[in-house]
């Protein structure tokens, strides 16, 4: 099923947020274009891309998923292992809270990008601590999230039931869980200083009966006890290895649980804030699509339903 | 730019507004014991009690008027004898789930957990002490 049924059942039922979710996605994808271009050309780099290949560049990922975007959102095309720019970027209006909100963090992120694509050096997470909590805590990633939760019946669970949010990192996915399930939530992040943020606003929300939290390394995570559900938020490509993480997914799920995937794909809006997201704390680009299926069935998961729309993906898997 | 640098600073409301400083008195909540001390900006500022260390938040207008002092667990900054300001280094970098509370801030009122908003913020590298 296309993302587009979703945005059209919600059209049927409220008209006016399907228009703007629909708006804030284009909104989003056309500024990080627009940056990404206007970057590349106050840096001299828009030349250097038409002459050199992007294997060529010390940054190897970077420099391929820049090609990809360009060519992607159709400002450059692709010849063989170059690209030839085609024409300049726009910048567009922003009319939405949610691509307002996000916009500053394509602003952030690609001022290292020259440097990294160059030196191969991406910015110390020291440096970037606050863009990284921004880029994954914002109102159009959690639109996403709201999205996967409405769509995977997360929020239709009652309060006995328990989802393990694997991974939360700035809290986005937790704040989300909390406000729009019943259940229980066990926090599963390998560090301690996110740790550290999560419990701070999850005491915010005054809800911290609900929250109980683990701190272990997703590819090695056992539960106390199994869960209902594990929620995974945009996981997959800020993870070292996805797919021991999604086969311990499976391994905590309690019979008829299931797994809830919201993810950047390597195409449009979720390659661009994939090439964000790799200047600030992702350890690798985004799966295609089809990867991104493959490494789901592949740990053991039929999938059950399919959202896809500008490069990102909601899923729900059952065990087989 | 030299002239709308001068035209800024000679304009004799925006001089006013810049060296305006005001001595309050405040009254540790928990021990009592009275202090005064020199503020010179609207905003949060951090106050830690000199005599019993009792960590505080205090919430000025543009005025310098106090408009909320309360005791809280902890602060950002350790100063005691003095305030410190407390200033978010870039608003566009506020996580969405803080939001809310910095808002709230921001147009005078201090949240019921306003220190765990500003650890949080702390923790993330967003927040300035001056």
């Amino acid at each position: 099923m296309a993302f587009s049924s979703y945005l059209l059942r919600k059209f049927i039922t409220n008209p006016g947020e399907a228009l703007r979710i629909k708006r804030t996605g284009d909104e989003v994808r056309e500024y990080a274009a627009w940056k990404l271009y206007s970057v590349l050309e106050e840096s001299g780099l828009l030349a250097k891309l038409q002459e050199q290949p992007w294997w060529s560049f010390k940054d190897r990922d970077l420099a391929r998923m820049v090609y990809d975007a360009l060519v992607a959102e159709g400002l450059a095309d692709s010849s063989g292992d170059l690209i030839r720019i085609r024409r300049a970027a726009r910048r567009p209006a922003i009319t939405t809270k949610e691509s307002a909100d996000l916009a500053p963090v394509f602003d952030q992120a690609f001022l290292y990008l020259p440097h990294a694509l160059e030196t191969g050096e991406r910015p110390a997470q020291s440096e970037v601590r606050a863009a990284m909590a921004k880029i994954l805590d914002n109102f159009a990633t959690r639109l996403e999230m709201e999205v996967a939760v409405e769509e995977t019946g997360l929020s239709k669970l009652g309060e006995d039931a328990a989802i393990a949010d694997f991974y939360p990192r700035a809290g986005a996915s937790t704040a989300v869980l909390l406000e729009r399930t019943k259940a229980k939530i066990v926090v599963v992040e390998p560090y301690r200083e996110n740790l550290a943020i999560i419990e701070r606003l999850v005491k915010l929300t005054g809800q911290e009966e609900r929250v109980s939290y683990v701190q272990a390394p997703l590819e090695g995570v056992k539960l106390p006890q199994r869960v209902d559900v594990v929620f995974m938020a945009e996981v997959i490509h800020w993870t070292f290895n996805p797919r021991l993480a999604l086969a311990r997914a499976r391994e905590n799920l309690k019979e008829g649980g299931f797994l809830a995937v919201a993810q950047s794909v390597y195409s449009s809006l979720g390659l661009l804030a994939a090439a964000a997201g790799l200047l600030l704390g992702a350890v690798a680009p985004p799966p295609a699509s089809d990867e991104l299926r493959r490494m789901i069935r592949e740990a053991g998961f039929s999938i059950e339903k399919w959202l896809e729309s500008l490069g990102v993906v909601v899923a729900k898997a059952l065990p087989r | 730019m030299e002239w709308k640098k001068n035209l800024f600073t000679s304009n004799p409301v925006n001089h006013l507004m810049m060296s305006l400083k005001k001595e309050i008195r405040l009254s540790c909540k928990r021990c009592g014991e009275v202090s005064l001390v020199g503020v010179h900006a609207e905003g949060v500022h951090a106050f830690v009690c000199p005599f019993c260390g009792q960590p505080h938040l205090l919430l000025l207008d543009a005025n310098l008027g106090l408009r909320d002092f309360r005791a809280v667990s902890t602060v950002p900054a350790r100063k005691p004898f003095d305030v410190a300001r407390l200033k978010v280094k870039d608003e566009r970098l506020v996580p969405a789930s803080l939001k809310p509370f910095f808002e709230a801030i921001k147009r005078g009122v201090l949240p019921p957990n306003a220190e765990e908003v500003f650890e949080a913020l702390s923790e993330l590298d967003l927040l300035e002490v001056e």
